[in-house]
């Protein structure tokens, strides 16, 4: 029976292969047979999990000219690295991209770059640009993109000169945004930017506030309210390098996000103006970064503020308090999490104390308040990544791991690029 | 079966090859198909109704399809989208457990889920499927399933050089 395939419902097939991932799907399943790869090239389920990356001139060519034109694929997606975006390449336009990403790419001007993302249509629903240039940033463009069906748009390390292509997109869900630290010739592009996302019903927001000295106070204050204004109608919150407490506690009070992900710098008193907020029944799941001192208060009053949560990451604290932390954490019977995890950030010599202790022969007798029948094991990080070794019992499941890291947390970098994480996970906790 | 209970009424169903399966309403309108033809006939014509025929279902089929809906008449059913989102161990050990059967009855249950419009049995069933070509290489697929494999070198050569510009969104 099974051998017949093509008899099956188009519906049954598009669910079978709707539960493969990429790998699953474009380097085994599509070699199966020619009606498989046939399937799933013409399949839109599966075609949103591939795109085609164009690294340089040479691949635009064989792409554009050879592939396209034979492969019955529809490739929907398009990731530009580093190309000169004063070249034209017309059959690659002529496709209908639902979602493109631009890299490492340089632009004479504003209106150049306006020109170029023409191009794409207006059928594009999700659009990345990081880390380009406008050569000539003061150079103004007079006209916005018409993206009607636009749901992402993430703009990162971008120059504040191209911001002004941008229109108010009414349909846009997502938002991902990170604000130009220095460098920016004109301040004003940014706050423009942001009203005119103010009252739109997005869903999703991210924006990583990359210097808290770039720009003027009253700037801040502004993009802050416009925030806050969007914040009723948003499910997914995250702020990266947000210090500034009055706006965090506006933002808790009105969201009713299920996900918010804060992460302060290092000199912000996070901690105590945790206690100062009111109770939210609506999130299942937080992350806060470098929390510096954790006390036992600060981890009841989250507990009675967030009676919802599911999900708790605690990162980049300092080595000498996670122990302290995963014991507080313990301490409290109450907790019902499904996950919660602890990531510690230390210095490289530091690093070395884990590695003794992979030597002793019962390493959970250093962490007594695990309990008699709670077991961690310390495991030495290899050449894979993430590796991790996992302990678990009826009650326990703890997953520890360390990464190798490059830089010494400072407090006046931004440490989210500079450092890498020692791992302490506690999952499925009960 | 729960035929005493007047809030929940005997249903007969005949299979394509004339076996008649008796189950009560509240199983059998778990199925979508089922549940259209039921409403059409109005309130009050579930007593005097007739056998329902299912001309895609044999025997052996809707066997399994009863011992499953009865099982699930209580129980609210995860949505495709949850089952997506979820791990092997999200599935219920009973669920595992029903399907462990030879691929010809997994086809045949799941044409019969897909004709009954039974929604979360699909899911699952189409799952079991999927999860039977994850990590396994093409050949080993094509001699699980029984498929002819019908690529010369030359144009899995050329698949192959167009996968070199793909990749995972």
């Amino acid at each position: 029976m099974f051998d017949d395939w093509n008899n099956l419902p188009d519906n049954v097939t598009r669910e079978i292969f709707s539960y493969l991932n990429f790998k699953d799907l474009f380097l085994n399943a599509s070699f199966v047979c020619q009606s498989w790869y046939d399937y799933i090239g013409k399949s839109k389920e599966c075609m949103d999990k591939v795109r085609l990356k164009i690294e340089g001139w040479h691949d635009l060519e064989i792409i554009s000219d050879i592939l396209l034109r034979n492969s019955p694929r529809i490739y929907n997606s398009l990731i530009f690295y580093n190309l000169n975006a004063e070249k034209k390449f017309p059959y690659l336009l002529q496709r209908r991209w639902k979602d493109v990403k631009l890299t490492q790419m340089k632009f004479i001007s504003a209106k150049k770059f306006y020109e170029y993302l023409k191009e794409f249509g207006e059928d594009l629903e999700s659009l990345e640009i990081e880390r380009i240039v406008i050569i000539k940033g003061d150079e103004m463009c007079d006209q916005t993109l018409v993206l009607p069906k636009l749901r992402h748009l993430k703009l990162k390390q971008v120059p504040t000169s191209a911001f002004q292509v941008f229109q108010r997109y009414p349909n846009i869900k997502s938002l991902h945004f990170d604000i130009p630290a220095f460098g920016s010739k004109r301040r004003e592009d940014i706050t423009d930017f942001f009203e005119k996302f103010r009252d739109v019903n997005l869903k999703q927001l991210t924006i990583c506030r990359n210097s808290l000295y770039g720009l003027p106070e009253t700037a801040h204050k502004l993009i802050e309210s416009i925030i806050i204004s969007m914040t009723a109608t948003l499910d997914y919150i995250e702020l990266k390098n947000w210090g500034y407490c009055h706006t965090l506690e506006c933002i808790w009070n009105a969201m009713k996000a299920k996900y918010f992900s804060i992460n302060v710098c290092s000199h912000v008193p996070i901690t105590r103006n945790l206690l100062d907020l009111s109770p939210n029944t609506y999130l299942k799941s937080f992350t806060l970064s470098l929390l510096i001192e954790p006390e036992i208060e600060w981890f009841k009053r989250l507990f009675l503020l967030t009676p919802n949560l599911e999900e708790l990451k605690i990162s980049l604290i300092r080595k000498e308090v996670v122990y302290l932390a995963a014991h507080y954490l313990r301490k409290l019977k109450v907790l019902s999490y499904k996950s919660c995890i602890i990531e510690v950030a230390c210095e490289e010599h530091e690093l070395d104390e884990f590695s003794e202790e992979e030597e002793d022969s019962d390493p959970g007798s250093n962490y007594n308040f695990l309990g008699p029948n709670e077991v961690f094991e310390l495991s030495k990080f290899n050449e894979r990544p993430n590796m991790v070794k996992r302990y678990k019992d009826e009650k326990l499941s703890i997953d520890f791991a360390y990464v190798y890291y490059r830089e010494l947390i400072s407090r006046e970098t931004n440490i989210n690029q500079h450092i890498r994480l020692e791992k302490l996970s506690f999952d499925n906790w009960k | 079966m729960d035929i005493d209970r007047p809030s929940d009424p005997q249903v007969s169903v005949v299979s394509s090859d004339g076996t008649m399966f008796h189950t009560t309403l509240k199983s059998i309108l778990l199925s979508g198909t089922i549940k259209d033809m039921i409403e059409h006939i109005g309130e009050g014509g579930v007593e005097n109704m007739g056998a329902i025929p299912l001309q895609n279902v044999d025997s052996k089929t809707l066997e399994i399809v009863i011992k499953w809906i009865e099982h699930h008449k209580d129980n609210i059913q995860p949505t495709s989208e949850e089952i997506k989102d979820k791990t092997a161990d999200f599935i219920d050990p009973w669920d595992e457990n029903f399907l462990e059967m030879d691929l010809d009855k997994l086809y045949n249950l799941i044409t019969a889920a897909n004709y009954l419009n039974i929604p979360q049995l699909l899911w699952l069933s189409t799952r079991k499927i999927a999860m039977l070509i994850k990590n396994r290489t093409p050949q080993e697929i094509r001699s699980l399933f029984n498929i002819e494999d019908d690529w010369t070198p030359q144009e899995i050569e050329a698949v192959q050089k167009e996968n070199q510009w793909c990749e995972e969104k």
